[in-house]
């Protein structure tokens, strides 16, 4: 294996994951350890935000005149308004916090490469059309901070080469803050949102066993925490904005706002490149980790299916976490006593699989073999441990 | 941790719950709001540790025979 500095970064990061693991795992079941469904988590706290901005959306008003009326009418008049506000915002901060432990995670134990591209690049997509929601959500409360993050996104915006103005146009509705605004604004808060759920289609399509939910224990302690929030610290609603007038200055929120933050001390153009930048760096990921195909464990080449041993008894399509295995009809018997009256067989989709060999564990019947790396040389390496431990 | 600690507590969190559970009635009939909504939170937190508590003590989860 190579050993770059960055693939040295990798192992030592894995290595303090794991160790993360296992401390948690000392506290609880292995089963409840939250690392294990940081994306059940933010799937959670997904729901929790359609949840409660559908309730939000029977008091919002869409206007520039009735939006921070209409907030401060949930905040003040609407029985538990308070909290529905609260509870709207902290999912939303928690969302991007169990998003980035999710990204986190998953690099650092390299479950993006190869063939398991497809869910981290999804997850890219996911997670900035997250944060573009969430700053969405903050503008139309249409306070002086909304006004100040509207102001640095066209500015932004406007650093844009050649389609800077159109961009501007299809955000505010003119070059300017206009009626057409904030319904615009709330349909990119609400549209994006629905959005989200086809890329969720397409996180979880090639993965069998998505965690897409926590265990209850977390589910029911984690809604109690954005409630006691909720209570503790109230999200606040600011002066009503007055286009053209107040300040550009946004206050530091680690996460949704920072780059607006940042836009007080350098050029709004460069913050957006920034920004941009970050986002094609963790596009590339899974393609700059990838290592040479030489080590014959990490790398046996793509399962094969030995064809007269196949009974057709699905355990490795269900098994298989990849979707790399379908099951067709079969053409003909199998060769073996098991497989001879067979209706099905196993065929593997080369560009799904990972090479992980579950498929060979799952298979009674050894109708599956990693070519590279055979149940002889299993066999090899765990006499050749033992020898070395003993 | 034994299993008769971990029954402890689930009847302590429980008992815990149904006072939390009377302050939001209270909170409701003085008019504080917002004690009545930490009131809840701290409810569905109980709820959350009960339910862990099941799970260390065995009672649920899929190797319950560990908490025998």
């Amino acid at each position: 294996m190579r050993t770059t500095p960055y693939r040295r970064l990798v192992a030592w990061l894995l290595r303090q994951t794991l160790r993360l693991d296992v401390a948690i795992n000392r506290l609880y079941p292995t089963d409840f350890n939250p690392l294990y469904y940081t994306g059940g988590l933010a799937n959670f706290f997904l729901i929790v935000l359609v949840v409660s901005g559908i309730l939000l959306l029977f008091y919002y008003v869409a206007d520039l005149e009735g939006a921070h009326r209409s907030v401060a009418f949930i905040t003040e008049q609407v029985p538990y308004g308070d909290l529905l506000r609260g509870v709207h915002r902290y999912a939303g901060d928690a969302f991007i916090l169990a998003a980035l432990l999710h990204l986190l995670r998953n690099w650092f134990t390299e479950r993006y490469l190869y063939a398991r591209d497809n869910p981290w690049i999804s997850g890219m997509f996911l997670l900035l059309l997250g944060w573009f929601i969430g700053v969405n959500g903050y503008q139309l409360v249409w306070d002086d901070r909304a006004q100040a993050v509207t102001v640095l996104l066209v500015r932004m915006l406007q650093a844009v080469p050649l389609v800077g103005e159109t961009l501007v146009r299809l955000l505010l509705g003119d070059v300017g803050v206009t009626r057409a605004t904030l319904p615009r604004l709330l349909f990119l808060h609400v549209g994006t949102a629905s959005f989200l759920y086809i890329l969720l289609w397409w996180h979880y399509v090639r993965v069998r066993h998505p965690k897409v939910w926590p265990p209850a224990t977390w589910v029911l302690t984690l809604l109690g925490v954005l409630v006691l929030l909720s209570a503790l610290i109230p999200p606040a609603a600011g002066q009503p904005a007055l286009p053209g007038q107040g300040t550009t200055a946004v206050p530091l929120d680690l996460f949704f706002l920072l780059p607006f933050w940042l836009a007080g001390f350098v050029p709004p153009g460069l913050v957006l490149a920034g920004l941009l930048l970050l986002f094609l760096l963790g596009f590339v990921i899974p393609y700059v980790g990838e290592e040479p195909r030489t080590d014959p464990v990490r790398h046996a080449g793509v399962a094969q299916v030995v064809d007269g041993n196949c009974t057709g008894c699905e355990l490795c399509y269900y098994d298989c976490p990849y979707n790399a295995i379908v099951m067709v009809p079969s053409p003909y018997p199998g060769v073996t006593k098991a497989a001879a009256n067979r209706k099905l067989l196993a065929v593997v989709i080369d560009s799904r699989c990972v090479e992980c060999g579950i498929c060979i564990g799952a298979c009674p019947f050894e109708a599956l073999e990693l070519p590279k790396f055979l149940e002889a040389d299993v066999r090899r390496r765990m006499a050749e441990a033992v020898a070395v431990t003993a | 941790m034994s299993r008769p600690l971990y029954l402890m507590g689930m009847v302590a969190l429980a008992g815990a719950s149904v006072g939390l559970a009377g302050l939001i009635v209270l909170a409701e009939w003085r008019g504080a709001e917002r004690v009545g909504i930490a009131a809840l939170g701290l409810i569905l937190v109980c709820y959350g540790l009960i339910v862990l508590l099941m799970r260390k003590a065995g009672l649920i989860g899929p190797r319950r025979a560990e908490g025998r």
